[in-house]
């Protein structure tokens, strides 16, 4: 590490120090608390999260925790925040920040003269990014007493390999972690690498599956968490599409929640972002039969674009109740006759 | 009709090239008919595509679900008693399915039948038929739509032309995305669904069906539907086209324009070889499916659920 990369890392060290953000939390004060949970029932809170560039840990804090203070207030036990929610933090990083109003993350690493992949911006904020975004989370989980599904953040591993990694902070201060198991073909460029298993999470608000995104795309991810008994599962989404297009968002979270018979929690990053531009409803999701309007939709924002929050009542027991008098009937020996061969040769000539 | 089917039996379990060519299908939404045996069957099927008859570029039709059962008369397939089946109904149906596909000189799937299975059970059953009336492929129902119904751990991708394959979805098959799958990653670059949904059958129900597996595994997908009453069922199907989103009109997934059939009779769209070979390089799904994940889990988990 030479002279310019120790004083770099020594002021990222300055500007991500948790007692800043420990501090400017408890002077904001949590006299909102969850409120008593009900047996058999989440109430759960999506946030559709404006994007805007943060150049100090504080001002992170002060807006993470708006949004939590307002889903608290709404009675929500469960927050749920969008993919690259610690994406906002990017702006602490000297001279870079400002330029990624406009630019895309490669562009202003050229412009800077950096030759360097996107990936080695994660690996160099890493450590910045991880004291900022924990601090903030933790304290609000254990201050408000909430589950708060924090997004996810790109973040190195100790052999520099950079996960894209979604995050549940718990109200006890426990903080468990899921990597994005299918890239983006951008993220793939980017130097990321996919996680290898997914899992689902004991709490004390029910089993939850923390997928990031793209999972969604892929009816194995829910398959998965289902069948590890997932009752919940959370999806960050941040999607570049503009304009937006209802018909290319149901290809995630929406279907997968019905093949699966499990809650969905869908939280979305908009607005510009990195050079890219980003819309996407927040949304709560559940089987048809258990939707007011047979939709699949407990909740959901009013426009694809803005800062908001929508919150609903997750009745876990009727979801038990639904699952018995709808048993998902799998075929084991078809499965075990194909997907071995299929898995093992999917790439198709020209197929992508 | 050109080069169709030439392939005639063969049967695929290859990944191989994508689609290859063009290709023209007819989709149907019909009520049962009022048929009682093979011939008054293959002439209703080519009756129902009468109105599509001065197109000379249709490939494949594709007729509902459980149509075959119009052989059958007073057996309700929403409760299937086997000893309410017809002797010989299999053979009825491929002869009149035969028929049908000779006389509009392009393949036919003439909707499916139920077959018995051993000495007491029954299975949803579909054929394939190439231009000349051969039989080239045959599906069996792989998730059942109740637990009585025996199901099979078969499932083939059909050559219905040089770099065409299809793939059958029969019943409930269409909302458990593993048969879409295996197929998608067999070869299989159309997906066909004839289907005989009771009634009601919602927009949403249809759209996690196979307007999504078209989506997840970049195919085409075709859906026919049965309406109307059946053995004291009354059904309420859809017809549909699809195509991954950002290659169809308003990127809404639908072909030849957004939404469902839901008249009576025929729902015609061209499927483009070149637009799913330029989704499939533009935008790659298949290259960031997770094998080692998936290896992790499946099938093992299937049988040991937590």
């Amino acid at each position: 590490m030479n002279l310019r990369e120790i004083s770099l890392q020594f002021m990222l060290r300055l500007r991500s120090r948790p007692g800043r953000i420990e501090r400017r939390l408890r002077r904001r004060g949590y006299r909102h608390k969850a409120r008593t949970p009900r047996v058999g029932v989440v109430r759960a809170a999506a946030v559709q999260l404006e994007f805007q560039l943060c150049e100090t840990a504080e001002a992170f804090a002060d807006l993470m925790y708006d949004y939590v203070r307002r889903a608290v207030s709404e009675g929500a036990e469960l927050v749920a925040f969008p993919e690259d929610t610690a994406s906002l933090t990017v702006g602490i990083m000297p001279g870079l920040g400002p330029m990624l109003r406009t630019l895309s993350v490669q562009e202003a690493l050229q412009h800077v003269g950096e030759d360097a992949q996107v990936a080695d911006l994660f690996r160099l904020l890493g450590r910045a990014t991880r004291r900022i975004y924990e601090t903030t989370f933790r304290s609000l989980a254990t201050g408000f007493g909430v589950h708060i599904a924090a997004g996810s953040a790109m973040l190195p591993d100790q052999d520099g390999r950079v996960y894209n990694i979604g995050h549940l902070f718990t109200p006890e201060g426990h903080i468990l972690r899921q990597a994005k198991c299918h890239l983006l073909p951008l993220e793939a460029d980017w130097g990321l690498v996919p996680g290898e298993d997914l899992e689902v999470h004991d709490t004390s608000i029910g089993r939850i599956g923390l997928p990031v995104c793209m999972d969604a795309t892929y009816f194995e991810t829910f398959r998965i968490l289902r069948l590890q008994g997932a009752e919940i599962v959370l999806v960050p989404i941040a999607d570049e599409q503009y304009p937006y297009n209802r018909w290319k968002a149901l290809r995630g979270i929406w279907p997968r929640v019905q093949e699966a018979q499990v809650f969905g929690v869908q939280a979305a990053l908009v607005g510009d972002v990195l050079g890219m531009r980003l819309t996407g409803h927040a949304g709560i999701y559940a089987p048809l039969a258990l939707t007011p309007d047979g939709d699949g939709i407990l909740a959901i924002s009013t426009e694809p674009e803005g800062g908001t929050i929508v919150a609903a009542d997750m009745d876990i027991a009727a979801l038990h109740r639904y699952r018995q008098e709808n048993p998902l009937q799998y075929n084991p020996a078809l499965y075990e006759h194909y997907f071995p061969r299929v898995y093992s040769g999917f790439w198709r000539g020209g197929a992508g | 009709m050109s080069e169709i089917c030439k392939l005639g039996l063969s049967v695929s379990m290859q990944g191989g090239v994508p689609l290859e060519r063009d290709f023209t299908v007819a989709t149907f939404r019909l009520p049962p008919f009022a048929a009682s045996d093979p011939a008054s069957f293959g002439r209703s099927l080519v009756q129902a595509a009468a109105d599509t008859a001065k197109r000379a570029d249709i490939d494949l039709y594709v007729f509902p679900g459980l149509l075959g059962m119009s052989l059958c008369p007073g057996f309700d397939p929403a409760a299937p008693d086997v000893s309410e089946l017809e002797s010989g109904l299999r053979e009825a149906y491929i002869a009149a399915g035969s028929y049908a596909a000779s006389a509009l000189g392009a393949c036919v799937v003439p909707g499916s039948i139920y077959v018995r299975v051993g000495d007491d059970r029954l299975q949803e059953y579909a054929a394939v038929f190439d231009p000349q009336g051969n039989l080239i492929g045959e599906q069996r129902q792989t998730h059942a739509n109740a637990p009585a119904l025996a199901v099979s751990d078969e499932l083939t991708t059909i050559a219905v032309d040089a770099g065409v394959k299809i793939g059958l979805l029969l019943g409930r098959d269409a909302w458990y995305p593993e048969a879409a799958r295996i197929l998608a990653l067999s070869g299989a670059d159309i997906l066909v669904a004839p289907l005989a949904p009771p009634s009601p059958y919602p927009a949403e129900q249809a759209m996690w069906g196979m307007w999504q597996e078209v989506q997840q595994n970049q195919t085409y997908g075709v859906e026919a539907g049965l309406y109307g009453v059946l053995g004291g069922t009354q059904y309420a199907g859809r017809a549909g086209l699809f195509g991954p989103c950002e290659i169809t009109m308003d990127e809404a997934g639908f072909l030849p324009r957004p939404g469902y059939f839901v008249g009576t009779g025929a729902h015609v769209a061209r499927l483009p070889a070149e637009d799913l070979r330029t989704i499939r390089r533009e935008y790659p799904l298949m290259r960031h499916l997770n094998p080692a994940l998936y290896r992790k889990h499946f099938p093992m988990l299937y049988r040991r659920p937590r």
